[in-house]
């Protein structure tokens, strides 16, 4: 089941980039920007984004001052780290720590490889879980379909529609055949100099 | 468009009666060399089983009486060919009433004179009777089916 879901949130997200990666572009080419909206009550969404674009500006300004005076804290910083670091390699020498280190680097490395081994493992239950939800897709359209095409009502509707159809067209040619009769006959006694011939009305 | 409202009842002209003929014409064509086709592969298939004498021979010498038999057996039993039938038209004694076997027989064999001076029996048709010499040989006349006869079953 959890299966299942994920791979329907997968396919959805897929389907929802693809829509919204898709160019919507409306009848007679492209339409304006507009710069300039209508005057309205603020929204909250809108205020949010002013204070956003506003910090944007603080920072474009004080940005400068700001990379001098931490420059100068980093060089103040270091200074003050020089005698630590030498206390660390000092400390580097004592027994047992680099065993320690050296176990320290162990687990990293173990960590990472473990990450490595779920994110593989994570990437093939994605692509099985999009297969199982494809299937279920696949299989519960074409019951519905198979249900739809099985109802009476849908039956009765398409039998009553083609035969309409049919009827319709028989009239239709019963109709024609009837003018061209009369058409025919007007044509013949013409031809033969005599008057109209009977009608079909 | 002009729309023509046909009255039930009323003769037909003769492009809808040419119409019928056409079809049934087609029908019956079908129907003959189809029965040619089969007996054919029939006879190909069964080689030296296959009865001495050639069946699609016997057919093809007998299509003038399929043809004789097709057209009496409707007008008797249903006023109409399938032909007719699409095109609305009923074949009905001169007066009113149902065509006989012997009307229908003599029909059939109106067809054929009217068919040797050059089709003129069935140009007669054109005339302002709308009667063609195998109604006038048979006292037949051809008429429209109680219009919207489309909805009208083939038996009705």
């Amino acid at each position: 089941m959890l299966r299942l879901w994920l791979g329907l949130v997968t396919l959805a997200r897929e389907r929802m980039n693809a829509v919204l990666a898709a160019p919507e572009v409306p009848a007679g080419g492209p339409a304006p920007v507009e710069t300039r909206e209508p005057e309205s009550a603020p929204r909250l969404t809108d205020a949010a984004l002013g204070v956003l674009l506003d910090v944007g500006d603080l920072g474009r300004r004080v940005g400068p001052e700001l990379f001098n005076r931490w420059t100068k804290l980093a060089g103040s910083a270091r200074r003050l780290a020089e005698p630590v670091v030498r206390a660390a390699n000092v400390v580097g020498w004592l027994p047992g720590v680099p065993r320690r280190a050296a176990e320290l680097r162990e687990w990293r490395d173990r960590g990472g490889r473990r990450i490595a081994r779920w994110a593989a493992a994570g990437r093939r239950e994605r692509a099985e879980s999009r297969a199982v939800a494809r299937a279920a897709l696949t299989t519960i359209r074409e019951t519905m379909l198979a249900r739809i095409s099985e109802s009476p009502d849908l039956k009765r509707v398409i039998h009553e529609q083609s035969a309409g159809i049919a009827v319709n067209a028989v009239a239709e040619l019963r109709d024609r055949s009837a003018h061209v009769d009369d058409l025919a006959e007007g044509a013949v006694g013409r031809l033969l100099g005599r008057g109209r011939a009977r009608r079909s009305r | 468009m002009t729309t023509t409202v046909v009255a039930a009842g009323a003769r037909a002209g003769f492009v809808t009666r040419l119409g019928a003929f056409v079809v049934d014409a087609a029908i019956l064509s079908l129907g003959i060399r189809g029965t040619i086709w089969l007996l054919d592969v029939n006879f190909r298939v069964l080689r030296r089983f296959a009865l001495p004498v050639s069946l699609t021979t016997i057919v093809l010498f007998a299509s003038p009486v399929i043809v004789a038999l097709y057209d009496v057996v409707f007008w008797r039993l249903w006023g109409r060919t399938p032909g007719k039938w699409l095109l609305g038209l009923r074949v009905v004694a001169l007066g009113g009433g149902r065509v006989g076997v012997g009307q229908a027989l003599l029909r059939v064999v109106g067809y054929l004179v009217s068919a040797l001076p050059f089709y003129l029996g069935f140009l007669w048709i054109l005339g302002p009777r709308r009667l063609g010499f195998h109604d006038h040989l048979a006292r037949t006349e051809v008429v429209r089916a109680s219009y919207g006869g489309a909805r009208s079953t083939f038996s009705s």
